[in-house]
């Protein structure tokens, strides 16, 4: 996936507009620990795989996977979802 | 497959797909509740991370800074020659990361946390392509040391921006060209394993950052002298 063809299907007006929940959304990801808001990233905005992130990162793949679910975990509760459970394979 | 593994499965690849997770989506309501909610949490997610956030104000140094100047403090009294001057080099950076940043370096770094992939790409791109991304800027680069790997346009500040990232033999270093953001002396930053400057340009000025620790200002004096803002807008 291209990032300019992710951010050109946006609304201008949205970037500019500062859309509230939005805002508090990219607060919250900034705010996610380096080792979760990374990959979550890398795979969300990059459309890297879960084996590049992990070759990228020098990670086991059940690390990384473990480390999206976990970023997703917290964004999840912004919005008042639940959340999944943590397995076993958490390192 | 139980609803705690297809939910940790779709909380960690909300687009993979495996015959036991569909197998359980079939016939679990409530797992396609998660699916579907994970995956409106990636398009605000991409949609997040369109918008510019406003700058939160100066950071403290960083931590690992901070050790690290704790730790070369306790070098014995042999070394106390190269401990000082290793001391002197890591209270340097602890006061160039505490020293209050203005909000177009903050702006700079948060954009960096969420580009981590331009800083793993390795293959060199076409330089028609290259020219073809900054030209619609109005945007000129010279030769420079070292193959640009990675360039794109980026929304900083409320504008497109372009942004590119040039691997060296010392490592890559990442560029933004800011000719609607005029600073009038260089200013340095450092924060979560990012070292940056911000330069006076032509029109503007540009950012460069690497993650090697390395002082920027020489690449970005390179940068400064390859490009050609005269045509630049926004």
């Amino acid at each position: 996936m291209d990032i300019d063809e992710v951010l050109a299907r946006e609304d201008g007006a949205l970037a500019r507009g500062g859309d509230g929940e939005l805002l508090d959304l990219r607060r919250a990801i900034l705010r996610l620990p380096d080792e979760y808001r990374e990959p979550l990233v890398m795979q969300v905005l990059g459309g890297y795989s879960t084996a590049e992130i992990a070759r990228e990162m020098n990670l086991s793949t059940p690390a990384v996977l473990t480390r999206l679910f976990r970023a997703r975990n917290r964004l999840r509760e912004i919005y008042g979802l639940p959340v999944g459970e943590e397995g076993e394979e958490s390192p | 497959m139980n609803c705690n593994a297809a939910r940790r499965a779709i909380g960690a690849e909300p687009d993979a797909r495996s015959p036991e997770l569909d197998a359980h989506l079939l016939s679990c309501e409530s797992c396609v509740r998660y699916l579907e909610e994970t995956q409106l949490l990636d398009q605000r997610i991409r949609r997040a991370l369109a918008i510019t956030l406003s700058a939160d104000g100066a950071r403290t140094a960083s931590p690992a800074v901070a050790r690290k100047a704790a730790a070369r403090s306790r070098y014995s009294r042999g070394w106390a020659l190269a401990a000082g001057v290793v001391l002197s080099f890591a209270i340097g950076l602890m006061f160039w990361s505490a020293w209050p940043r203005s909000a177009l370096a903050t702006a700079v770094l948060d954009h960096m946390k969420f580009e981590p992939h331009a800083w793993i790409a390795t293959a060199p791109l076409e330089q028609g392509h290259v020219a073809e991304t900054l030209g619609k800027f109005g945007i000129a680069l010279g030769p420079l040391d070292g193959e640009i790997v990675f360039v794109q346009r980026c929304w900083v500040r409320d504008k497109w921006v372009p942004h590119f990232v040039v691997r060296t033999a010392s490592g890559p270093y990442t560029v933004l060209v800011l000719p609607e953001e005029p600073v009038s002396e260089p200013e340095r930053f450092a924060e979560g394993g990012y070292t940056g400057i911000l330069l006076p340009a032509e029109r503007g000025s540009i950012a460069v950052l690497n993650r090697n620790s390395s002082d920027p200002e020489p690449a970005a004096r390179v940068v400064l002298r390859a490009l050609r803002l005269d045509g630049a807008r926004g």
